[in-house]
């Protein structure tokens, strides 16, 4: 792997730089940093400027008029404009020298500015490179082709960037900011192409679909319907997912300045409120747990217990049988059996010579037999089953004291909550933490999240139903559209193309988790470098692009970083996606620390030695981000130092 | 991961597609736009049609 | 035996004497070959016709001929080893060893793999880097994976 550096770069009468003016940022062994340093309106912003005209002809971090211009100022120095007629063109360029250690690829691009009667214009010539094989220079002819080898505008702004703006980054909404970051460092344009136009043919399949006589259009029509009220629920549902998140992130806050709070009562309450709620929670479990159980125990006794006095008066029965059967049960049976073959029965009469008496004993003996299997059964089933019902009752009672013992207690803890909530809220100590306006702040909040959770349930319950009547419509649909001959083959596809479609986006979901993956990795690693507290942080980046940050008590900081985190947390961020971008071009920030108050900004300088070693890093810093303390931390590891020095608004670069 | 990277893994995965119509066509498709790469908004729909008719399956 | 529909029948055919290549991959086999520090320079490009169809095969994938033709080597010039290398990448594009009737398409496959090797050969060879020390580090790599060996 080469390792790129922006060996120099040479401005020509470019804004507030008068005359030709070389600045070397070549770098050597152990130090990969270039500082250059100048009060703002110097002219600071205007190096990142520069080397993106010359890439791609634009300049993309223009500031106010002091720093050379709204886009209207020309481009060429004012200074030699000055020397103009009217009609007069002046030229100037930015030149950059690109290689690993000596010079292989030379950019240049001119621009010229016209003096005319109302003021000036200016135009931007094309992209020029020259390239060094073996000892020679020759021109190259496809110079662009080059450049989106080196670093494509796709992805040129994680390479070279305005450190200012990297805090609004983490902001509101980040999720999608760094969804489409991802993507652009991923390589994956084929796939999203695809699918776009995937996409498009089913549309267009879809509508030709729809072009149908009489109930399948109709059909169609309401599934079209369907589908996009589905979508709007969705997007609700979104939207209310993501309110909450935020929410939730604020109530982090407000816990952290609580439990932060220098008062030792406050810490205390939070303390227990902590406790409490997991408890809460705890318990609400068990209950829940004890209700199933006890459910399944119900639905097993309820027919025993309901009729309780069926199944004893049977039992009775039977065992009355048993009794009044005149002979024991169990002696019935081969006594009659005895009878018959004796040939007399007690009675006295002559069996074998009565025939119907014979018969008559025969009977009897079957009739028996099946009363006495039934008692038999019976008898000991019956009390068997009883005493099943009463094993359940028993469960049941005891899971439904325990319940209430459980209840009981839930109910206190809700009490207990309630008590610390308003005491919170009452608290009246001076100090430099608003417990009262937070505690209300914070209950207001879990109102407002309560709500949402509510309407989030009704959305859902929406969608379900939604997609209940969209399958259906959709089967409806299908089987009366494939009636017809004609449209048969549409459906078929669509079919096919919805399954391609779906094929291809698994495809690109398991690309875009690796890159994921690799990008949590690398974030991890970079935060932690340059992170100025003591503690090990893990980095994790979700598969919705959301972002945590664990401190080592397993927390969650993300929505309570302070600016200067936040900005390193963007910065690393920037840092992975260079990493996975398969380009290693030299990176360029400017004003890195600009958000940073004096102490991080001293560890954070400490360890920027150690941030990206490998890749050649020019810092464009203030005065007062480059202070003398920054200076000395970063002394063993800077390459070359400059000074902007703007004098009668022009800009002259000092080496130090 | 740099762009052959990316590309392998995509090669790969298609590979893996048993059904042969559903690979054949995914490829053809991805051939196409490779070649259209360089172009904003290529023309598709044509291409696009005649592939789903030459891979699409027979009526069971 | 593939899954592929029964139906399809492969037509017999025979490509053409010449291999041909489209402008834009004519100029890269050209700069690739010429330049002094290209990888490939003074290959014939037959040979790197062959690469650049292996390179596309895994690191590329397919890309349809653009406009122009240009013969690049004509055909009888294959070695019988590079012959059969082709015919297995279309045998096994198609899942069936029937497409080899069809020498139209099994040459047509395989200049679609060479077409979309020799673009990113192309930006290999471009790109900041050694683009040699980064393909045999590739090779070594990938067959050290498949035939189980320390190197």
């Amino acid at each position: 792997m080469t390792n790129l550096q922006f060996l120099s770069i040479t401005l020509n009468d470019y804004r507030q730089y008068k005359g030709e003016q070389k600045i070397d940022l070549q770098i050597r062994n152990d130090r990969h940093i270039n500082v250059i340093e100048g009060q703002n309106g110097a002219g600071k912003s205007n190096i990142l400027n520069s080397i993106t005209l010359c890439f791609y002809g634009t300049e993309e971090h223009l500031k106010d008029e002091k720093e050379g211009g709204l886009e209207t100022f020309p481009l060429v120095n004012r200074d030699r404009l000055e020397e103009l007629d009217e009609d007069e063109t002046a030229k100037g360029y930015v030149e950059i020298e690109l290689g690993e250690n000596e010079p292989e690829y030379v950019f240049k691009r001119e621009f010229t500015t016209v003096k005319t009667s109302s003021g000036f214009s200016s135009t931007i010539g094309d992209l020029r490179l020259q390239r060094r094989v073996n000892r020679d220079w020759k021109p190259v002819d496809n110079p662009h082709t080059y450049l989106n080898e080196i670093l494509p505008t796709r992805v040129h702004e994680y390479f070279l960037f305005d450190g200012e703006r990297l805090h609004e980054f983490f902001e509101e909404g980040y999720p999608e900011r760094v969804q489409t970051a991802i993507l652009d460092v991923s390589h994956i344009e084929l796939l999203n192409r695809s699918l776009d136009h995937l996409e498009k043919m089913d549309t267009e399949i879809g509508r030709k679909a729809s072009n149908f006589e009489g109930e399948a259009k109709r059909l169609k029509n309401q599934l079209d319907e369907k589908k996009q009220e589905r979508e709007q629920k969705k997007e609700r549902k979104q939207e209310l997912e993501a309110n909450i998140a935020e929410a939730e992130s604020k109530i982090t806050g407000i816990d952290n300045k609580l439990r932060d709070s220098s008062d030792a009562a406050v810490r205390e309450k939070q303390e227990r409120r902590k406790y409490l709620n997991d408890r809460l929670d705890q318990l609400e479990d068990e209950i829940d747990n004890l209700k199933e159980e006890t459910t399944e125990e119900m639905v097993q006794a309820a027919p025993i217990i309901y009729n309780l006095k069926a199944l004893e008066y049977t039992h009775e029965q039977f065992a009355e049988l048993a009794q009044t059967g005149q002979l024991p049960p169990k002696i019935q049976d081969w006594f009659v059996q005895e009878l018959l073959e004796k040939g007399e029965c007690i009675c006295g009469a002559n069996l074998d010579s009565d025939e119907k008496k014979r018969q008559h004993l025969a009977e009897l003996e079957q009739e028996m037999s099946l009363v006495m299997q039934e008692n038999l059964e019976g008898k000991a089933e019956i009390p068997r089953i009883i005493d099943d019902g009463q094993d359940s009752l028993r469960r049941i009672i005891e899971n439904r004291r325990k319940i209430s013992e459980r209840q009981t207690e839930l109910d206190n803890v809700d009490v207990e909550l309630r008590d610390i909530s308003n005491e919170l809220k009452n608290y009246d100590l001076p100090e430099d933490v608003d417990v009262s306006s937070l505690e209300s702040q914070r209950s207001e909040i879990e109102d407002r999240i309560t709500e949402m959770s509510q309407e989030i349930g009704r959305v859902d319950q929406q969608i379900e139903t939604l997609t209940e009547k969209i399958d259906d419509l959709d089967e409806e649909w299908r089987d009366e559209a494939a009636k017809e001959d004609k449209h048969r083959r549409l459906m078929k596809k669509l079919d096919f193309v919805e399954e391609a479609s779906e094929e291809i986006s698994e495809i690109k979901q398991t690309i875009l988790a690796q890159i994921r993956e690799n990008t949590e990795e690398n974030m991890n690693q970079y935060f932690n470098d340059l992170i100025w507290k003591d503690e090990d942080y893990t980095v994790e980046l979700g598969e919705n692009y959301t972002v945590s940050v664990y401190g080592k008590h397993g927390d969650n900081k993300i929505g309570s970083l302070s600016a200067g985190e936040k900005q390193v947390l963007a910065l690393s961020f920037m840092s992975a996606l260079t990493k996975i971008s398969g380009f290693n071009a030299p990176i360029v920030i400017d004003t890195p620390l600009g958000r940073i108050s004096s102490k991080p900004k001293k560890r954070i300088a400490q360890n920027l030695p150690t941030y990206l070693k490998d890749t050649q890093i020019t810092f464009l810093m203030t005065d007062e981000e480059y202070t003398d303390d920054v200076r000395a931390r970063l002394q063993n590891s800077v390459a070359n130092e400059y000074q902007l020095e703007y004098l009668n608004e022009v800009t002259e670069v000092k080496k130090v | 991961m740099n762009k052959s990277d990316v590309n392998s893994l995509i090669l790969e995965h298609v590979d893996k597609i048993e059904n042969d119509n559903k690979r054949q066509f995914i490829n053809e498709i991805l051939t196409f736009e490779r070649s259209k790469m360089d172009r904003e908004q290529p023309h598709f729909k044509d291409e696009y049609d005649e592939l789903i008719e030459k891979y699409m399956s027979d009526p069971e | 035996m593939s899954d592929t529909d029964p139906d399809v029948e492969y037509e017999d055919t025979d490509a053409g004497r010449d291999v041909i290549v489209d402008d834009q991959a004519r100029e890269y086999y050209d700069t690739l070959v010429e330049e002094e520090d290209s990888p490939f320079y003074g290959v014939q490009r037959i040979d790197l016709f062959m690469f650049a169809l292996g390179y596309g095969k895994k690191r590329a994938g397919q890309v349809t001929q653009g406009s122009g033709r240009n013969a690049l080597f004509n055909r009888p010039s294959l070695s019988e080893q590079q012959e059969w290398i082709i015919k297995s990448v279309a045998t096994y594009e198609e899942r069936d060893p029937q497409v080899l009737r069809d020498e139209k398409q099994v040459y047509q496959i395989a200049q679609e793999y060479a077409r979309g090797g020799i673009e990113e050969l192309h930006n290999l060879y471009i790109r900041p880097g050694d683009s040699f020390s980064e393909l045999t580090t590739d090779l070594v790599q990938l067959g050290q994976d498949f035939y189980d060996f320390e190197e």
